[in-house]
């Protein structure tokens, strides 16, 4: 568990940093790690899953079931979050396409 | 039934759309009939909410705390009915704004997608719902942003889409962290969930969390630079669509959050949000005045007004927040009309830019007279709608001693008027300039016929103050009674809260 929140935390710190930079490909890279951590922290609040039954009915387990509802989350989640990055990677790839840079600061200067 | 239809109703449309041959006449018939039998069902629903009842549906007959439930109480069907007159005016305005041949094919189709969006964002009962149906209203506008960014426009839509991405993965951390911490989804369990629970560093954590998602989709001061970056690339029915729905949407899940679901009148979040609310009124009002378009004067006045609302539910008394509320209506047709009526010369010029405009009154008197009524509205000159949301609030500022807000607000108001009679002065009133006479379209005609519902709506607001004031003074009163929301929404639930 507490190896799962090192993961989720240096992945929010490497995302944030990278979504901060101005080259469009470490954004890109920010926004993916970002949005990964966060469905990692979906998932963590379905507890430990070490010794606990997956969620089917007729096994009757004795340490009980993991919490099947993070993971509808997540899928959901994955979805939502899988078609806005598909989004942003044409966009960026447009702008590259229109002036041949990836550097934001560029870009603007070109665009204006 | 009458619940989800609301969010039935826009998604079959949409799908029609999609399958429609382009250009057909029964594509915009279909979408108008279709806004105007979800407008009337809104009212119907506000009818029967009126008594203090709640509209209830489970999904599949899953009960709650674990199945999703739509409720409608007496404020979400004043919002629904307030938004779907707004999307009606907006879809009949451009039936004459644009030709069909013009028009990008999947506009339409993705307007109504928004549309469900913002239906399921009002109607929802479940957090992590609200959450889904915010990025069906997201990923709707950045379609129909992205049909308008050809050329040197797709660096504002990149402004758009970057900023809302990063809100809507923060907008998830709330969820996973509400449902890591409580367990529940439902709004009606984490509200009693939070009753028990009492101020803690989590709660405190959350509340943040989730004023900064809202806060930067409405725009508040640190975070509203996307905003009047984006919208003027649209044209002005789309423009006046987004500038009155999906800034006050961000106001409704809002109140919803800090009446309904978490504790009301959270300490710190309160004053960072009255600290917030000062430099957003002044910020974009000096914004709209250092602008010379139509449509970027208007996307900062957008600013400004949330400013107003911001800083009344930060002063968190029962009629700061009817105010804000009597407010967010207010700006919903006002603003979405003066898009609409600005754009009527806007079109007459062909351009914008105030600088080419001129003397279009003489030609187009009615859009003129409308503009002007609703232009002082704005500004709060009585006995308009805006005088009175205004009016309450700077009271209740001057009740609890915040010279400073009372002051910025009272010159914000004063800039307004002026910002807004510049545009007045600038496109309609006088000689008009010699290089760009414009052309008068008979379509004109009808865009100012299409504005009138929003006309007599926003003036009924005002006139009828008495029986509006009381209105909506009950349903923040049923908001503020968060028990009777748990008991409405666990009445038919055999399962109960549990511990």
């Amino acid at each position: 568990m507490d190896l799962t929140s090192l993961v989720i935390g240096m992945m929010t710190a490497c995302g944030t940093y990278l979504i901060l930079q101005h080259r469009l490909s470490q954004m890109l890279i920010g926004f993916l790690l970002f949005s990964n951590a966060v469905n990692l922290l979906l998932l963590s609040t379905a507890r430990n899953p070490d010794h606990i039954a997956p969620p089917i009915v007729d096994q009757n387990p004795a340490l009980g079931y993991v919490d099947p509802v993070p993971h509808a989350l997540i899928l959901t989640a994955i979805v939502i979050g899988f078609a806005f990055i598909a989004h942003l990677v044409i966009l960026c790839y447009r702008l590259f396409r229109q002036t041949k840079h990836e550097d934001l600061f560029e870009i603007y200067e070109r665009m204006k | 039934m009458i619940v989800i239809s609301f969010l039935l109703i826009p998604l079959m449309t949409a799908l029609i759309l999609l399958f429609m041959s382009n250009p057909s006449p029964w594509r915009k018939k279909a979408a108008i009939t279709s806004t105007l039998m979800q407008l009337v069902l809104s009212g119907y629903a506000f009818y029967r909410c009126f008594d203090g009842k709640m509209l209830i549906s489970m999904m599949g007959g899953w009960q709650p705390p674990y199945g999703i439930v739509l409720v409608i109480d007496l404020f979400s069907s004043m919002m629904l009915f307030a938004s779907l007159l707004v999307y009606f005016t907006a879809l009949l305005y451009s039936v004459f704004e644009v030709n069909e041949l013009q028009e990008p094919y999947f506009r339409l189709p993705l307007i109504f997608f928004l549309q469900a969006g913002t239906n399921l964002v009002l109607i929802t009962g479940d957090f992590f719902n609200l959450f889904v149906a915010f990025e069906m209203m997201l990923a709707s506008s950045y379609g129909i942003l992205s049909l308008e960014a050809q050329g040197k426009k797709v660096t504002n839509l990149l402004s758009y889409v970057l900023i809302n991405l990063a809100g809507s993965f923060m907008f998830l951390w709330g969820a996973a962290m509400v449902y890591g911490y409580t367990g529940n989804l439902n709004m009606a369990a984490l509200a009693s969930f939070f009753m028990k629970q009492g101020d803690s560093a989590l709660t405190w954590a959350f509340a943040m969390l989730m004023f900064c998602v809202v806060g930067l989709k409405i725009g508040i001061f640190p975070l509203y630079f996307w905003l009047p970056d984006s919208y003027p690339i649209l044209p002005y029915s789309i423009n006046a669509l987004f500038g009155g729905i999906l800034s006050k949407i961000g106001i409704y899940v809002l109140l919803r959050l800090f009446l309904t679901i978490l504790p009301q009148g959270i300490p710190v979040v309160k004053e960072w949000m009255v600290i917030l609310a000062i430099p957003t009124m002044l910020l974009g009002v000096l914004g709209a005045i250092s602008k010379s378009t139509i449509k970027e004067i208007l996307s900062y006045h957008i600013i400004s007004q949330v400013g107003y609302i911001v800083w009344a539910v930060g002063m968190f008394t029962p009629l700061s927040l009817t105010a804000a509320l009597l407010f967010t209506l207010h700006n919903m047709w006002v603003k979405t009309s003066l898009f609409l009526y600005a754009g009527i010369a806007g079109q007459y010029f062909k351009t914008d830019v105030l600088q080419r405009m001129g003397g279009a009154l003489r030609h187009l008197p009615w859009a003129g007279v409308f503009f002007l009524l609703q232009a002082l509205s704005l500004a709060g000159l009585p006995p308009l709608s805006g005088f009175w949301g205004k009016y309450l609030i700077i009271a209740e500022g001057l009740a609890a001693k915040q010279t400073l807000a009372v002051t910025i607000a009272v010159l914000t108001s004063w800039m307004t008027l002026f910002s807004m009679l510049k545009i007045w002065i600038s496109a309609f009133w006088g000689e008009g300039n010699p290089l760009t006479p414009g052309t008068y379209l008979p379509s004109l005609k009808f865009e100012v016929i299409a504005g009138l519902g929003l006309i007599v709506c926003s003036l009924g607001l005002g006139f009828g103050m008495e029986y509006s004031f009381t209105i909506t003074e009950q349903a923040i009163a049923q908001l503020m009674n968060k028990q009777a929301y748990i008991e409405q929404v666990f009445a038919h639930s055999k399962i109960g809260l549990g511990d």
